[in-house]
């Protein structure tokens, strides 16, 4: 399939260029980080322009990540009002579809952000939820340039310096953003079990404090149970 | 679910990332060997880095060998219609398997290289002078 890609490439030049990265930032499997780096490398090797080459894949990615919000706000606010009318799913309900909401509101940027520079697979998913979540266009516009012009540069000047080895350049940088991947994961997990951990020798703690002073209480307190609440009472 | 189900699945994921980070590291080890591999060889001049997506420009640049000759040796008549055609096409349009092509690339560019025995890049006269080497096949200006 790459070598498909690469012919097109270098057949038609950038509105072909153009049209893969405008298909595959609207949520199509291509592997654009590949053919950012070959763009680089045929620069490089004097096929492309590195300076029309970046308007070019910045003006294609942010159309194509744009389209997808689009059908995403569009399509899947009525799929998801549609379900929540019919119960086909008892966890959407429209509390939980405010709270998902306001929870994309405050990380959604980042979320943006991240999937444009670091893990590019999941551009095409992102772009949908925001569109779904109503998340306002302007935020995500303003997110996806940035994440879209750092996540353009990168592979572009990477392939542009190692141009003759630019497929090995590509597996070197592939192969340290899941190591970085992996490495946040693990992070945040240990960080969680470890969280975990404390809470339950805190819970422990507090247990066994409890189990002891209720000996003392009782000899002091006595407690009106036709009440809801249990309000100690002291012993005439 | 209960805290000790949940503590030990929190326990049970971490340890399935902790097998993907070493899966990772170790891939990541191998990138950086293959491209140390590949740069290398490119800049030594070694024909066997020679790749599909290559085209007959791209080769002419990093092996420094005229294109005409190229196209000479590869057979292609129309070199104007086949000028951005990687050596994948070439191979397609000519009914010949990848491997096939550019073996025959190769060959042309050690043909060349021993036919102009002289012209060798100032990089390798450099290194055979500091190094005291025998003279080795290497990148050629032309």
């Amino acid at each position: 399939m790459n070598a498909f890609f690469l012919d097109i490439l270098q057949q038609y030049g950038y509105p072909a260029l153009w049209l893969i990265i405008f298909v595959a930032a609207a949520g199509a499997p291509i592997p654009v980080s590949l053919l950012l780096f070959a763009s680089g490398a045929f620069s490089a090797l004097g096929d492309f322009n590195i300076f029309i080459l970046f308007p070019v894949v910045l003006s294609a990615s942010v159309m194509g990540d744009s389209l997808g919000y689009l059908l995403g706000r569009r399509l899947g606010a009525v799929l998801l009002a549609w379900l929540e009318r019919r119960k086909r799913f008892r966890w959407i309900t429209l509390p939980a579809l405010a709270q998902s909401q306001a929870y994309f509101k405050k990380g959604g940027g980042w979320a943006i952000f991240m999937t444009r520079v670091l893990f590019s697979a999941l551009g095409g998913t992102i772009n949908l939820v925001a569109g779904l979540e109503q998340y306002p266009y302007r935020s995500f516009l303003l997110w996806d340039v940035l994440g879209e012009a750092l996540g353009a540069i990168i592979p572009l000047s990477l392939g542009y310096a190692f141009a003759e080895t630019w497929e090995e350049a590509a597996g070197l940088f592939g192969a340290f953003s899941g190591l970085i991947l992996a490495l946040l994961a693990a992070i945040v997990f240990s960080f969680l079990l470890v969280k975990k951990i404390r809470q339950r020798r805190l819970a422990s703690t507090v247990t066994a404090e409890v189990s002891d002073t209720p000996q003392v209480l009782e000899s002091q307190t006595e407690y009106d149970t036709s009440d809801s609440l249990l309000i100690p009472q002291k012993r005439p | 679910m209960s805290e000790r189900a949940k503590l030990s699945l929190l326990s049970f994921l971490l340890l399935l990332i902790l097998g993907c980070l070493a899966f990772t590291a170790v891939r990541a080890l191998q990138a950086v060997h293959n491209f140390q591999q590949q740069y290398s060889g490119v800049k030594a001049g070694d024909v066997s880095t020679m790749r599909p997506w290559m085209t007959v420009h791209v080769i002419s640049h990093v092996y420094h060998v005229p294109e005409n000759y190229l196209y000479h040796s590869l057979t292609i008549n129309n070199p104007a219609q086949l000028r951005h055609a990687t050596l994948y096409l070439i191979a397609n349009s000519k009914r010949q398997t990848i491997d096939q092509v550019i073996r025959t690339a190769q060959d042309a560019v050690l043909a060349y290289r021993k036919q102009h025995p002289t012209l060798v890049t100032p990089a390798l006269i450099q290194h055979r002078d500091r190094d005291s080497l025998l003279p080795i096949l290497g990148r050629t200006t032309y």
